[in-house]
């Protein structure tokens, strides 16, 4: 079994801090993988440790990402790539889905390909199902788990009203909420792999894109003005937990009819 | 501008989408996955009704709105921020290749005509305003509970409902079962919400939530923390990630007040906040502070509530 999980390097803390056009400006704070990525690649590992095969680590962005993707190896994925492009700078949700695409296809052909339902940072929430999309490949998101048997995948997806149990054929893709699987920790062996191991530097180029449809040239939305939020701030009137009791049956008088 | 909103089968959402569409747009049509929803749908102000058919396959029925999208072609599409509304809409806008904006909380027109699309990002820090210039058309999805439930009157307009005659490409997913979510709440229609953060610091903390809730007749929510710490489901979550609610009443224990929960309930009319320490950023978005361990207020609250009940 093949499997791809496609991860991205993300702030440590959600301070942020915007270049002059108005893209993220990523430098300045530590970073780290994607919280709910940690879940694609356990959920990797699982699976290839069942079934045999191997997971590749796939990310897009700038040189340093290279830092969390070693650090993926030492925890046993098995190759690892990376997407940095200048041309990609500035993608959005389609764009991003596009290069992903077209890695996939490039280093492909993948059983299953593996997300973090959202990014920290952006929160779009929307690359994973986007690039099944573009791929055609059945995709189920806010997965919370997921067992293979032969070439069907069964994975349970976590909605408002309760939790979905979805069946599909492979090559499939799937989105993994957060708090699903807690990524295992780096092992020796895996720490004197991940020193040496090579981590490719793909360009749009390598992976058959073309440039009119990377970064921000390729994205057919724009960021136009960014501010700072205004937080709903109230009068506080400081109250007991006998007040704080009859504040709230009062409230309860005016919302009876 | 011309508005499709979409309507998923036995979801409300999408009528709060109808009413804010009429204010932006010349004409509104209203894609429905079911007739019901067609019906409320041109109840609350839409102009037209399109139905199209349900695919128990949540990728086919992605495929099944890009169709539909591509014969009514609007200049702008707005989706519910559910997790199947999400999941369409980007399914949807990749097939037609064109731009999404997900999880706004705010829409507008610009002077040239464009949909102007703003939603949070960076746990709420920042807000950002979104175009889509070129690409038609112009996609967004927005969270449940930001714009106002239009008041329906009675007496519904007879639009015809038009039947979009569109196919499922093919067969992606098999739908195998479904697990109702345990004390399904309805955190959206809810008068009353009782809400726990981390510092509830356990399931059982979460227990006495509940017992709060049951007398004031309200559903429980909590933090991303308090989801993300197991205490409980994501269902209750409330925030940016999760739920926006705008209840009457919203008592929320133990938490700190990241911006990622406040954006989700900030339309309450009346907050009250329990925190130990004073200078927790919560008591910024409360009308009543109570600076006093959560448990010990919890307790008394029961207890008071108990006795007038």
């Amino acid at each position: 079994m093949r499997i791809l999980c496609l991860v991205k390097q993300v702030p440590d803390s959600l301070e942020v801090r915007m270049g002059s056009d108005l893209t993220l400006e990523r430098e300045f704070v530590a970073q780290v993988l994607n919280p709910a990525d940690e879940s694609a690649v356990e959920l990797a590992l699982r699976l290839r440790d069942a079934h045999g095969g191997e997971v590749t680590a796939l990310s897009m962005g700038p040189a340093r990402a290279e830092g969390t993707l070693r650090e993926l190896i030492s925890r046993g994925v098995d190759h690892a790539a990376l997407l940095c492009d200048p041309a990609c700078v500035g993608s959005d949700t389609l764009a991003t889905a596009r290069a992903l695409s077209a890695a996939a296809k490039a280093l492909g052909p993948f059983d299953l390909l593996l997300f973090g339902r959202r990014a920290a940072d952006g929160e779009t929430g929307q690359v994973g199902a986007m690039t099944a999309a573009l791929l055609g490949i059945p995709c189920v998101v806010h997965a919370t788990d997921a067992e293979i048997e032969g070439d069907v995948l069964t994975a349970s997806q976590l909605t408002e009203a309760g939790t979905v149990r979805w069946r599909a054929k492979l090559p499939a893709a799937l989105t993994l909420c957060e708090w699903s699987y807690p990524l295992r920790l780096p092992t020796l062996s895996g720490l004197r792999r991940a020193k040496n191991a090579p981590v490719a530097h793909l360009t749009h180029e390598d992976i058959a894109l073309s440039r009119e449809d990377c970064g921000l040239r390729g994205s057919p939305t724009r960021v136009t003005h960014v501010s700072a939020r205004p937080s709903g701030v109230r009068h506080t009137v400081w109250f007991s937990a006998q007040e704080a009791a009859e504040t709230a049956a009062h409230c309860l008088e005016e919302v009876k009819p | 501008m011309t508005t499709v909103v979409y309507c998923e089968a036995g979801h409300r959402h999408a009528l709060e989408l109808i009413a804010k569409a009429r204010t932006l747009s010349s004409e509104v049509i209203a894609l429905c996955e079911d007739e019901a929803a067609c019906g409320a749908c041109l109840a609350a102000g839409a102009d037209r009704a399109a139905l199209l058919p349900l695919a128990p396959d949540d990728c086919a029925q992605g495929d099944l709105a890009a169709a539909a999208l591509a014969r009514l072609a609007p200049d702008s599409v707005l989706f519910p921020a559910t997790v199947r509304g999400r999941f369409l809409s980007g399914w949807a806008a990749a097939r037609l290749q064109t731009g999404l904006t997900a999880d706004c909380t705010a829409l507008g027109v610009t002077q040239d005509g464009l949909l102007l699309q703003s939603r949070p990002a960076f746990g709420g820090n920042l807000t950002a305003d979104i175009l889509c210039r070129e690409k038609r058309p112009q996609m967004a999805s927005v969270r449940p509970g930001v714009f106002p439930m239009p008041e329906t009157e009675g007496n519904v307009p007879a639009a015809p409902i038009e039947k979009l005659d569109v196919r499922p490409l093919r067969d992606y997913l098999i739908r195998e079962g479904f697990i109702p979510a345990q004390n399904a709440v309805s955190l959206q229609d809810a008068q009353v919400i009782v809400a726990g953060g981390k510092g509830v610091g356990s399931r059982k903390g979460f227990d006495k939530l509940f017992r709060l809730a049951a007398l004031l007749g309200g559903a429980v929510g909590a933090t991303r923390s308090a989801v993300d710490a197991g205490y409980i489901g994501y269902a209750h979550q409330i925030g940016q990630t999760g739920v926006t609610v705008r209840p009457r009443l919203y008592i929320v224990f133990g938490a700190s007040g990241a911006i990622q929960h406040t954006v989700g309930m900030s339309a309450a009319k009346t907050v009250i906040a329990v925190n130990r320490d004073r200078l927790a950023p919560i008591f910024r978005c409360a009308d009543y502070g109570v600076a006093a361990d959560w448990e010990e207020t919890i307790d008394v609250m029961i207890s008071e509530l108990s006795e007038q009940a």
